[in-house]
């Protein structure tokens, strides 16, 4: 079932001299518990279409639909409460809260939602057992690893329970290794859990965890694979 | 979301401390400035109440300044005696009649305005003597000279002096009286003019068997106008043409130095109101500025425009309460140890010295509270409105 559904997206920021084209008639779909990995360099509009995703920013023409809801059309009040609802997000600094703890981090978004305290203790502490830092739940941002603070921003963005998780280069700011244990990280959440992530970067050595791989380049779509290897290793933590 | 407000502030200590600084001066300053004038307010109702008495009555017409002279009937004055006598608040009364004339000796004389008491009664209680005694019950030729009087006289008590005046028909009279000793009134243009003598002897030189009001001192200051209306009940109800004013209806001077100090603590008020106003704005919109990256954060990851604002605002009311508390506690501090030490000055137009001190009651608090907690809201929504409006893109997109 296509948890997003975009068609024809189009993306276009109008100066006073000329127009720029962000995303030019992107046509994507992403089926729930899917692991996508977007591809492209610097400036080929991956960001843009995030953004578009998340509903952060609106596209300029085209049609986008998360979980069968038409979020282009409704209002930034909206599309915020959808945002808090559907979607995860995990950005490329972290983007931790730094007065709050990594527990609280996660918490937050659950406050958002209004869940009561018992169920937010409960789920805050079976996340960090998942990302492997309940001993570090009392901890600061500025006392974690960047790994550790990358894990805390996948606990924020999965604890809500989302049908999708959205990623802006999540291991951009990582060592190597550290990157690739984050990715080995999703890969496990997103089948334990069944959501689909989609994971922008322009590393692509990631491509091996992705189960898509879609190449952007110049706003547009230019390839969709099919990666059959990953298929293989999902069966292991399935299995 | 209190919570995050609250390590927010305790996250940059020492933009918070300077926040909390402005705000606690401002709060501190205007409570010591309301309490010093709370506290003169109060001495100057003291002085016009032992001048005036709590309460004047007077026939009909009697303060019209119609070139007339409305005196208070001899039956009228029994029955307001007799009200008087049965009125809870009242603790005492007294008739007087004005005399105004030329006093002096051989030598000197001067401009008096004079008033003629009761001997004894507990009006003169309030009359402040500077040296030698009150006209005494029984003195029937004693005068009792404002210190200015008898300054410029030059004469001392147990002297003699005259005073000469016109009668009600017009004719010319004269008296001699015997200084007791002088008085003070607390301002010095009264003080030069100012005499007291026993009622008869005023009566005598005036050639009449009336006088001019009955004037009432009660238990208390704050049953004037309760004490007012009763007696206005009373004289309507035994048929009695009488008039009746308080103290703050004849006490003119007080009426304009209150004016005039309010003017100065509103003034004060608006100058702290927007200094505060100036300087938080400023030192939140900085903060909020640099707050940037995390308020884009909050917004992606669902928090609504009007959280983001409450958390803003909430950290504005929480420097803005905290500093205000601060705020009163020094005032209450300084102003208590500025109390205890006794420190006096002569306010202009008062001949004796005053001590500063100041009313450090709740009251006098609750305003310069009010005014710089707000002043602080202010200048934090204006920035949370910003930040809460800010494009969650262009923040992603500059960090």
């Amino acid at each position: 079932m296509a948890i997003i559904k975009a068609g024809n997206l189009e993306k276009c920021y109008r100066t006073a001299a000329e127009q720029v084209y962000a995303l030019r008639g992107v046509d994507f779909e992403i089926n729930s518990g899917d692991f996508t990995i977007i591809n492209g360099p610097s400036g080929s509009g991956k960001t843009t279409l995030l953004n578009l995703l998340s509903g952060i920013d609106q596209p300029s023409k085209g049609e986008l639909y998360l979980d069968n809801l038409p979020i282009t059309k409704f209002s930034d009040s909206v599309r915020t409460e959808i945002r808090r609802d559907k979607i995860g997000l995990i950005f490329q600094s972290f983007e931790l809260m730094p007065v709050l703890t990594a527990a609280e981090n996660i918490e937050y978004p659950l406050l958002l939602q209004k869940i009561r305290r018992a169920e937010r203790e409960k789920r805050v502490t079976e996340i960090l057992d998942q990302v492997g830092l309940s001993q570090y739940a009392r901890r600061l941002p500025a006392q974690l690893s960047g790994g550790q603070k990358q894990r805390v921003a996948i606990a924020r963005a999965l604890v809500t329970r989302p049908e999708v998780v959205l990623s802006d280069e999540p291991t951009a700011n990582l060592d190597s290794e550290t990157g690739l244990k984050i990715m080995e990280l999703m890969l496990e959440l997103n089948q334990k859990y069944k959501v689909a992530f989609v994971i922008v970067t322009h590393d692509l050595s990631l491509n091996q965890y992705a189960k898509q791989i879609y190449r952007i380049k110049d706003g547009c779509i230019i390839s969709k694979e099919e990666n059959q290897g990953v298929q293989d290793r999902l069966a292991e933590y399935t299995a | 979301m209190f919570k995050i407000a609250w390590r927010n502030i305790r996250r940059n200590k020492r933009r918070s401390f300077l926040s909390l600084l402005i705000i606690s001066i401002g709060v501190g300053v205007l409570f010591l400035v309301n309490g010093y004038i709370a506290q003169t307010f109060e001495g100057l109702k003291g002085m016009a109440v032992a001048q005036y008495g709590n309460l004047q009555i007077a026939a009909e017409h009697f303060w019209d300044n119609d070139n007339q002279r409305h005196l208070l009937r001899r039956s009228d004055l029994k029955k307001v005696g007799q009200l008087l006598t049965v009125g809870k608040e009242v603790r005492s009364y007294t008739t007087s009649l004005g005399v105004n004339g030329i006093v002096g000796t051989e030598k000197v004389s001067t401009i008096a305005v004079g008033e003629g008491i009761e001997p004894g009664n507990s009006q003169m209680q309030n009359i402040m003597i500077t040296s030698g005694t009150k006209i005494l019950p029984g003195d029937i030729d004693k005068m009792l000279v404002g210190k200015g009087v008898m300054q410029k006289l030059g004469v001392k008590e147990g002297e003699w002096l005259s005073l000469m005046t016109t009668t009600l028909d017009g004719a010319y009279n004269a008296g001699s009286f015997q200084v007791s000793g002088s008085f003070s009134t607390g301002s010095t243009e009264a003080d030069n003019v100012y005499v007291y003598l026993p009622v008869n002897a005023t009566q005598s030189l005036l050639n009449t068997d009336g006088v001019d009001k009955v004037i009432v001192s009660l238990k208390n200051i704050q049953s004037t106008g309760s004490t007012a209306a009763w007696l206005k009940k009373q004289f309507a109800k035994n048929q009695l043409k009488l008039e009746i004013k308080t103290w703050s209806d004849l006490a003119q001077f007080y009426h304009q130095v209150r004016s005039l100090y309010e003017v100065i603590f509103y003034f004060m008020s608006i100058v702290v109101f927007f200094l505060a106003l100036v300087s938080i704005l400023e030192i939140m919109s900085m903060a909020f500025f640099e707050r940037m990256n995390e308020i884009g954060t909050m917004r992606s990851i669902g928090t609504k425009r009007y959280q983001i604002l409450a958390l803003l605002t909430e950290e504005g009311f929480i420097i803005g309460f905290m500093g205000g508390i601060i705020g009163l506690l020094a005032g209450y501090g300084i102003g208590s140890l500025i109390n205890q030490q006794h420190i006096t000055y002569i306010p202009p137009s008062i001949n004796h010295p005053v001590p500063l001190s100041f009313d450090l009651s709740l009251m006098n608090g609750i305003f310069p509270f009010i005014i710089v907690v707000l002043a602080t809201l202010v200048s934090a929504f204006y920035p949370a409105i910003k930040a809460s409006r800010l494009n969650i893109v262009e923040i992603l997109r500059h960090k």
